[in-house]
């Protein structure tokens, strides 16, 4: 049994977060000052730096805000900007959460905006701090998963190590989410045998050609010689490294950003736009497909790195598993997990598995990841556009 | 627990990961079964456990990664120079 907060909405979180909102770029330092103190109580920043309308980031803003870790937002806005901020207020009045906006342009500028929002976000925090916690079943975790800063190690350590630890939350009642469709290309098939439904295995290889399609367009999409000297010898073979992460169990729907899985059980994110390339790489970095993973409810992200990514989030925790011996030798202070010892021979993948699964639940139930400790929040929100899910893609 | 040269992903796969260099001639052990090493094998890259005659599909996380081009011995390297992709054609250049 895991601890939770309690929201209004039947939503339980495994953080009680006070988020700082800004919806365009020119109200980020007001954001980032009124922040800064409370940087380690528990209060993230997240935003939209542009200042045209766009209806992705609107639903992204709206889904972060009435997340489950989320337990209050204040809203910073410039006051000319067109993300529709007074419906994201709205929101997330509706959702029991307290919110509240400060429109610099109305608020005799940036340093009043400063004092006031440090006064409403102490405010927040005396509530927020005095909230018990209750009950969580593991019916109600949500686990995302992401792989960055990949190399030969990634594909055979840290991904088949997430995969188990899929499983096994699956088989406990959990959900679960992966990702990056640009790089399951060549197991689109394999990946459909695992659909509980015909709809939905056609849907999960139109999904791929999707990205097949729109990362072709960007001019990539094909196997480097930098993969085959690793080892790799097809592209199937690479894709399979990626998807390994997304375990054995059945895929019960396809989501995309801002939808929550319907049920429990295993989910694809679909995280490549709809329509022509219009505003560029699907996702320009990790942090975007992260922020993704968690406007869909993931509670916490298992991150896969060889390389070694030190990143964090706003909002949600992320576990760092650590695939490559050396790189962990490095990055000790940045990495939760080492599966880079399967290869040293000091453990197995079953083994590394169990470990991980504890760190997850330890990090459920309040205990810190090293990116949390270290203060790490990236947050990254770009223009993006998506159409409505087609039929099949959701279950029953 | 013995320093492991070659991990199996699957119990299903034909081929095994090299997790340490090996050189040729090595024997390794990987399920109670010894296997000489035909080359030198680097990190990363793959080793037939079964003798996979041309057209074989090749299996690793339990699933066809590609497919035998020649006739491998258990033992051989498994590469780009004796499998190919079962994928589009394009994708693999």
């Amino acid at each position: 049994m895991l601890k939770g907060y309690l929201r209004k909405d039947g939503k339980k979180g495994i953080r009680n977060y006070t988020l700082v909102a800004y919806t365009v770029e020119c109200a980020h330092h007001v954001a980032r000052e009124i922040q800064y103190g409370f940087r380690d109580k528990g209060v993230h920043v997240i935003g939209f730096h542009g200042c045209a309308p766009n209806d992705y980031a609107n639903e992204m803003m709206q889904a972060l805000c009435t997340h489950p870790n989320t337990g209050a937002v204040l809203i910073v806005s410039l006051g000319c900007e067109n993300l529709n901020k007074e419906a994201l207020e709205k929101h997330i009045i509706a959702s029991g959460r307290p919110a509240k906006t400060i429109t610099i342009q109305e608020s005799k500028g940036s340093r009043t905006s400063i004092d006031l929002g440090k006064q409403w976000i102490e405010q927040q925090l005396k509530i927020l701090n005095k909230q018990p916690l209750v009950d969580m079943a593991m019916e109600e975790l949500v686990v995302g998963t992401i792989c960055g800063g990949s190399d030969a190690t990634s594909g055979i350590t840290a991904n088949p190590v997430i995969g188990r630890v899929f499983d096994s939350v699956l088989s406990q009642g959990a959900t679960a989410i992966f990702e990056e469709t640009g790089e399951l290309i060549g197991c689109e098939h394999i990946m459909a045998e695992r659909a509980t439904s015909p709809q939905l295995a056609k849907q999960l290889v139109k999904t791929v050609d999707k990205a097949k399609k729109y990362y072709l367009k960007m001019g990539f999409g094909s196997f480097s010689d930098g993969n085959a000297k690793g080892g790799l010898s097809t592209i199937e073979e690479k894709s399979m490294g990626a998807y390994s992460k997304s375990g054995n169990s059945k895929i019960s729907g396809i989501i995309k950003p801002t939808i929550q899985p319907t049920t429990n059980g295993l989910y694809l994110l679909d995280v490549v736009p709809d329509g022509e390339p219009m505003f560029g790489w699907p996702n320009a970095n990790d942090n975007a497909e992260i922020a993704e993973l968690i406007a869909c409810g993931s509670h916490v992200v298992l991150f896969s790195t060889g390389r070694g990514s030190v990143v964090g989030s706003a909002v949600a925790p992320v576990i760092k598993v650590c695939a490559n011996p050396e790189t962990y030798n490095n990055l000790a202070e940045d990495m939760d997990v080492n599966a880079g010892k399967i290869l040293n021979g000091e453990a197995t993948l079953d083994e590394v598995a169990k470990e991980l699964e504890d760190c997850v639940i330890n990090v459920a139930n309040g205990g810190l990841s090293k990116s949390e400790v270290l203060l790490h929040q990236e947050f990254q929100l770009a223009y993006k556009k998506f159409n409505q899910l087609e039929p099949g893609c959701l279950p029953g | 627990m013995p320093n492991k040269k070659v991990i199996l992903l699957n119990p299903n796969d034909n081929v095994g990961i090299v997790i340490s260099n090996l050189i040729e001639g090595e024997i390794i052990t990987i399920n109670d079964i010894s296997i000489w090493a035909s080359s030198n094998i680097p990190f990363g890259h793959k080793i037939a456990l079964e003798d996979l005659p041309i057209g074989n599909i090749v299996k690793k996380y339990g699933v066809a990664i590609g497919k035998t081009t020649t006739d491998i011995k258990s033992g051989d390297h498994v590469h780009v120079h004796n499998i190919e992709s079962v994928y589009m054609k394009q994708f693999t250049k």
